[in-house]
């Protein structure tokens, strides 16, 4: 289950860059997405929306509570 | 000798931006190396290429599975783990999404020397290009440069470390944070200052056993040693119940999966 706030926040971004840089786009493997596509992927948890949201979650999580080096 | 390997096709946009890094990577380290670029990217060409040349370094950039290394139109394996053992004693670096997961720890079982690689998918933002270029290029100039890949590897996650504060100190892009934290996160070198972790309780045993030997031992070994163990124990029963040309046979044919295991294990030290 996602959190609805980091869902609006995720929004929220995608607002202020198709103003400031509609350009935009996002390579993540093999797919590049849009500002559109990233939301939509999100929106309806397709698997690469459950990655994006993951990865927005692990990158809170490692600036937050940075962890050790890993060796 | 450098094999450097890099497929690239039209229609889709990330081998686009990987073939570009590559070469940036093989003009900056300045050596001469044997390429196998786009059409070329083939298994066969892979295999050939090492029969014909000496080998020490692999690099590859472009897509990756768990399971394997993707040849030239998106279609097949360069290297899976059906041809894994031919990167024994040579050092892999990959730019590419999930094969430092499965192949990469089997390929360093099987032998190679180091595999450089990433666990998840390889993420980016094109706007921030360069970025992304120079810390996915870092690891192996470091290495090239004198570095062990332990030390490549912490340089270049500092670099990561490094970028990512600056871009949020002057307010950039969350998702190009967010993509360099994921890359950081992932990133992994296999080597024996760093062998992969095992959830296999039989190589676990094997570790605790041989030392770092024990990451290299291949499945057909522990099974010839689980074999030896019950010869042991039939060869004890025989010898126990009097010598007799079928007990002498079986301590010869144990004495000959002896010496094998020997050399097997004199190998595995060796790399």
């Amino acid at each position: 289950m996602q959190d609805p706030r980091i869902k609006r926040s995720v929004k929220e971004w995608a607002d202020r860059e198709r103003k400031n840089n509609p350009s935009f786009s996002l390579v993540v493997g093999d797919k590049a997405l849009t500002i559109d596509q990233i939301i939509e992927h999100i929106e309806e948890e397709t698997e690469l929306g459950k990655q994006l949201y993951g990865m927005v979650v692990d990158t809170a999580v490692a600036l937050l509570l940075p962890r050790q080096k890993p060796h | 000798m450098v094999l450097n390997i890099a497929p690239r096709w039209d229609g889709d946009v990330a081998v686009q931006y990987s073939f570009n890094w590559n070469r940036v990577l093989i003009e900056t380290l300045q050596c001469d190396p044997v390429e196998l670029l786009e059409e070329d990217a083939t298994r066969s060409k892979f295999e050939a290429a090492l029969k014909e040349h000496a080998i020490d370094t692999v690099i590859f950039y472009d897509h990756g599975s768990e399971t394997g290394l993707v040849a030239q139109g998106g279609t097949g394996y360069i290297v899976d783990k059906n041809n894994a053992d031919k990167l024994k004693g040579k050092e892999v670096f990959t730019m590419c999404c999930l094969a430092a997961v499965d192949l990469g720890k089997y390929a360093y079982r099987q032998g190679a020397k180091a595999w450089w690689g990433y666990t998840k998918p390889f993420s980016f933002i094109p706007q921030d290009e360069q970025i992304y270029m120079k810390l996915a290029n870092m690891g192996l100039i470091e290495r090239r440069t004198g570095g062990s890949w332990m030390k490549a590897y912490e340089k270049t996650y500092d670099a990561y470390t490094d970028t990512i504060e600056r871009i949020r100190e002057e307010g950039g892009n969350p998702w190009t944070i967010i993509t360099l934290v994921n890359n950081r996160d992932c990133l992994v070198v296999w080597c024996n200052e760093n062998p992969p972790e095992t959830d296999c309780p039989f190589r676990y045993a094997a570790i605790g056993l041989f030392g770092l030997p024990g990451h290299k031992i291949s499945r057909s070994y522990a099974v010839a040693l689980s074999m030896n163990v019950l010869l042991l124990i039939y060869a004890l029963y025989i010898h126990s119940s009097g010598w007799s040309p079928r007990g002498v046979t079986i301590l010869l044919t144990l004495g000959g999966t002896q010496w094998w295991m020997f050399r097997k294990y004199l190998e595995a030290l060796k790399t």
